[in-house]
């Protein structure tokens, strides 16, 4: 009896917590689907009018015309809809728990991996939004932060590691200017006070590693030759700098002005780094050119400027400018706002450079895929890419559009006809309901971190 | 007279004597161990041991004798994890000790102190020890106060070691006690460093106890080994000899604490777990164990029908329909209301279904009293027994799995021959609501607890 008891208040705990899901979309929740009859825009092969698009199995099986639904599947009509590839965030701190260990100028042996927080409401928020991918970074208070995590917003899933995009590029978040020296040079006194601070704790980071290799390389020698010596002690974090060395870890690096982004080119030429992407780069236009032929990229906001000094000198024209430079270039939030309506920050730009429609959704799909190194898996629709999709009212760059729904790996995880004001996963027993009542009143934390 | 039936011969007031070599516990009710039936029988405790277990045991003169017809014995109970004892932290200064950049904090300034040991400065004060003895406890691990790595824990009997002149220490080094909590501006200040540290700090002792072992064997012609009191503390953890008691008070914790423990091969046990969510449990792996903490919020339908009670007895005659009304949040309608309460009720069911889930997958430990009020144990423990835990999975919580824990089940937690004799006398079944342990025996140290009913 009381074991009965028991198990029927397991099921009801249950149930309640995936209630939302449950009830509203239990039919699209199995990975495969049917849409049918929407404009897609594909991104990467142009518009197509009146278009089936069938996902299975999680990823796009086909698309064409009077596509069938296998047995089982279900169809979503989307006649008279706008459906364009989940929208990709390149800069994010959603989702965590923690964004910077500010207590040293180089972290690169943390990372984000280890505090993503599945029940951040911003995930569900982002996917109202259309974005189904964010780079979820470590903060900008160190010269070398953290390592960062692609997510996906698979927002329902208990468990962190859900939310791990699984072989996506692994990066890691480097920081020029005023933020490391303001923690660490006036916080701290200690390096770096100026910008040649900065790029000294760089170079000195990578010479320390590289020595720290050859002493490994020395007691491994000696063991190779039956020598028992003394190991070198283990350090995560040169460990970590040295496969930033070896082009295994990606930089993206926090960055206004041009001095530094030029600076930091010259320091990746000296010791044979040949990737990097700028992010905020709001002087990039500056260097645009130079960004090109080092095969830099960059992830900007779109018209946001002016929060401090190393900030003034912007211009809204910058995305366009790096963009017909030929630098790959997306547009980022930063922010747990922005995040929910990336597509017109995204529009701003074409307002402002008169970007194509398709150059300008570029901006938010596939080129921060690039970016992250997941271009392969997202960022356009393409059979065989994963089944991530947003679908809107009307063309996603108007501002009239409204995202109606949102599938994460054929997963439907937003319906705007099916949308609770309680979406949070997870609650307080103890709570006096003011946390809920922020949240309808869209009146939750914004923690904009620039 | 708030012990009917109890007649305590031969011993009585003052004359209760602190230490007994030999003691008697005549015709009383024993359950000797979880899933055991109540037996009727003497018991035979000499010198901290239990002798005999029979009828009719007959005893040397001068021996003492308890006859209690209506008491029940139990192994006395075990807490499986609490800071009782342990001074209280002085972190702010040992913070300011440290003037330098916080990234070049030395490991002991950040709080990596696995070399420190509970047993250094355990005093476990009359007050709280007192506090114990009333909720049934016998022993404690106690776990040092600290930070990321705050030390070893020690295995106690709660005696008073000042008025016995004995030794309470029943095992010095329990395992490592860590947890995810930082100093404030030094390195390891968040979890994402804490998570590095771990990984730094574990494979370096690894490649050291490597050499020192080598060198252990043969030092000729090998340098002096480089690894310090801290390495080494950390030795029986990468050999698995020791156990790590992860403060994990959430499922994010929990993971984090997992993670490490697959990545860096030790053995982890899940200390003062609050809430755990399902998918966690369902993928846990064989062997880990939880020690669910008994801190457990109140129960907002309690408080709802006190507060009906109250107003009903307030005022019966004027009740007015708009009331209710009145007392809905600003913003919130009737319905919205009913949903997040009953949301909240669902998050105070997971909190306190934890120890019966754990249970039912053979991963409870123990029960963790490290941050619930000693006074409150028992009511703790007597709601997990409405909300479903049996008594015999109570007491096996509170004796024999968290002696199996410490790799005494062979010693201690159960009624048994040859067992030491730490014992609580209950004047009920101690899941009753109004059950009160009458006397504690520790080591065969007598207390009596009764004098504090007058």
């Amino acid at each position: 009896m009381k074991n009965t008891t028991t198990a029927k208040l397991l099921t009801t705990v249950i149930s309640l917590l995936c209630f939302q899901f449950l009830t509203a979309q239990d039919e699209f929740r199995s990975g495969d689907v049917l849409i049918t009859g929407g404009k897609l825009l594909t991104v990467t092969n142009g518009d197509m009018e009146e278009t089936d698009l069938l996902i299975l199995d999680g990823k796009i099986a086909e698309i064409g015309t009077n596509l069938t639904a296998p047995e089982g599947v279900p169809t979503l009509d989307a006649t008279g809809k706008y459906i364009m590839p989940g929208i990709v965030d390149a800069h994010s701190h959603i989702g965590l728990d923690a964004v910077n260990e500010a207590t040293n100028p180089m972290t690169p042996e943390v990372a984000i991996a280890d505090v993503i927080n599945p029940f951040d409401i911003a995930l569900y928020h982002a996917l109202a939004g259309g974005v189904t991918v964010s780079h979820a970074m470590h903060g900008s208070a160190n010269v070398i932060g953290g390592q960062n995590q692609t997510i996906k917003h698979r927002y329902g899933a208990m468990l962190p590691s859900d939310l791990i995009m699984e072989d996506a590029r692994r990066t890691v978040k480097f920081a020029l200017g005023e933020n490391p020296i303001r923690v660490h040079g006036e916080g701290y006194n200690t390096l770096p006070n100026t910008r040649m601070g900065v790029e000294t704790v760089i170079r000195q980071g990578f010479d320390n590693a590289l020595a720290y290799r050859e002493a490994w390389d020395e007691f491994y020698r000696k063991k190779e030759e039956g020598i028992v010596a003394v190991p070198p002690r283990y350090k995560k974090r040169k460990e970590v700098l040295l496969e930033i060395l070896d082009g295994e870890i990606l930089i993206h690096c926090h960055s206004y002005r041009s001095d530094e982004i030029y600076m930091l080119m010259n320091v990746c030429r000296d010791y044979g780094i040949e990737e990097i992407i700028f992010q905020h780069v709001n002087e990039g236009f500056k260097v645009a050119p130079e960004l090109a032929e080092f095969g830099a990229m960059a992830s900007v906001f779109s018209d946001w400027w002016a929060y401090k000094f190393e900030v003034y000198y912007s211009t809204a024209y910058n995305t366009t400018i790096l963009a017909q430079n030929n630098v790959i270039t997306s547009v980022n939030s930063d922010s747990r706002a922005l995040i929910r309506h990336l597509y017109l920050e995204a529009a701003k730009a074409q307002r402002y450079g008169q970007l194509s429609d398709n150059q300008t959704l570029e901006l938010i799909t596939i080129n921060p895929a690039i970016q992250l190194g997941i271009d392969d898996r997202v960022g356009s629709l393409e059979t065989g890419k994963d089944g991530d999709v947003a679908i809107f009212s009307g063309h996603p760059l108007s501002i009239y559009s409204i995202p109606e729904y949102t599938f994460v790996d054929g997963i439907m995880y937003f319906n705007r006809t099916e949308d609770p004001d309680d979406m949070r996963l997870v609650t307080d027993p103890e709570e006096e309901f003011e946390s809920f009542m922020r949240l309808k009143s869209g009146r939750g934390d914004h923690d904009c971190l620039h | 007279m708030l012990l009917p039936g109890l007649l305590v011969s031969q011993i009585t007031g003052d004359e209760i004597p602190k230490a007994a070599k030999d003691l008697l516990l005549s015709n009383i009710q024993i359950k000797t161990q979880p899933g055991d039936e109540l037996i009727r029988a003497d018991v035979h405790i000499v010198d901290g041991v239990i002798a005999e277990i029979g009828e009719n045991i007959e005893v040397k003169r001068g021996a003492k004798v308890i006859e209690g017809d209506e008491l029940i014995l139990y192994a006395a109970f075990i807490s499986a994890l609490s800071h009782l004892g342990q001074p209280e932290e002085e972190d702010d200064a040992r913070r300011s000790a440290w003037r330098g950049a916080p990234g070049a904090t030395p490991l002991e300034q950040s709080g990596l102190t696995p070399h420190f040991f509970a047993s250094t400065d355990y005093d476990p004060g009359e007050s709280d020890l007192k506090k114990y003895h009333q909720q049934g406890f016998g022993l404690v691990h106690s776990v040092p106060r600290g930070f990321v790595m705050p030390g070893k824990g020690s295995l106690y009997l709660l005696t008073d070691p000042a008025d016995g002149k004995v030794n309470t220490l029943l095992k010095k080094e329990t395992g490592l006690f860590a947890q995810f909590r930082n100093m404030r501006r030094v390195y390891p200040a968040t979890p994402l460093a804490t998570m590095s540290v771990w990984r730094e700090v574990i494979t370096d002792v690894r490649y050291q106890k490597d050499y020192y072992d080598k060198w252990s064997e043969n030092p000729s012609g090998l340098s002096r080994p480089a690894a310090t009191e801290l390495d080494k503390a950390l030795f029986p953890v990468v050999s698995r000899e020791q156990p790590v008691f992860f403060h994990t008070g959430e499922t994010r914790q929990a993971l984090r604490a997992m993670n490490l423990a697959d990545e860096l091969d030790f053995e982890v046990i899940l200390a003062n777990a609050g809430r755990l969510n399902d998918d966690f449990l369902a993928g846990l792996h064989q062997g880990i164990k939880i020690l669910p903490n008994l801190d457990f919020p109140d129960n907002p339908e309690k408080e709802k029908e006190e507060e009906k009670e109250d107003s009903e007895q307030d005022d019966e005659s004027e009740e007015d329909p708009e009331d209710e009304k009145d007392e809905l949040p600003a913003g919130i309608d009737k319905e919205e209301y009913e949903h997040l309460k009953e949301r909240r009720k669902l998050a105070w069911e997971e909190q306190i279904m934890l120890s019966k889930k754990a249970h039912d997958k053979g991963a409870l430990g123990g029960f963790s009293t490290l941050s619930v009020d000693s006074g409150d144990i028992l009511s703790a423990v007597r709601l997990l027994h409405k909300k479903g835990m049996s008594e015999d999975e109570l007491l096996e919580a509170l004796t024999t799995l968290p002696a199996a824990l410490f790799g005494m089940e062979g010693t201690i937690g159960k009624v048994k021959e040859g067992y030491q004799a730490h014992l609580v006398l209950f004047d009920g079944p101690f899941t009753g609501e109004d059950a009160k342990p009458a006397f504690l025996i520790v080591d065969g140290h007598l207390h009596d607890l009764r004098e504090n009913d007058d």
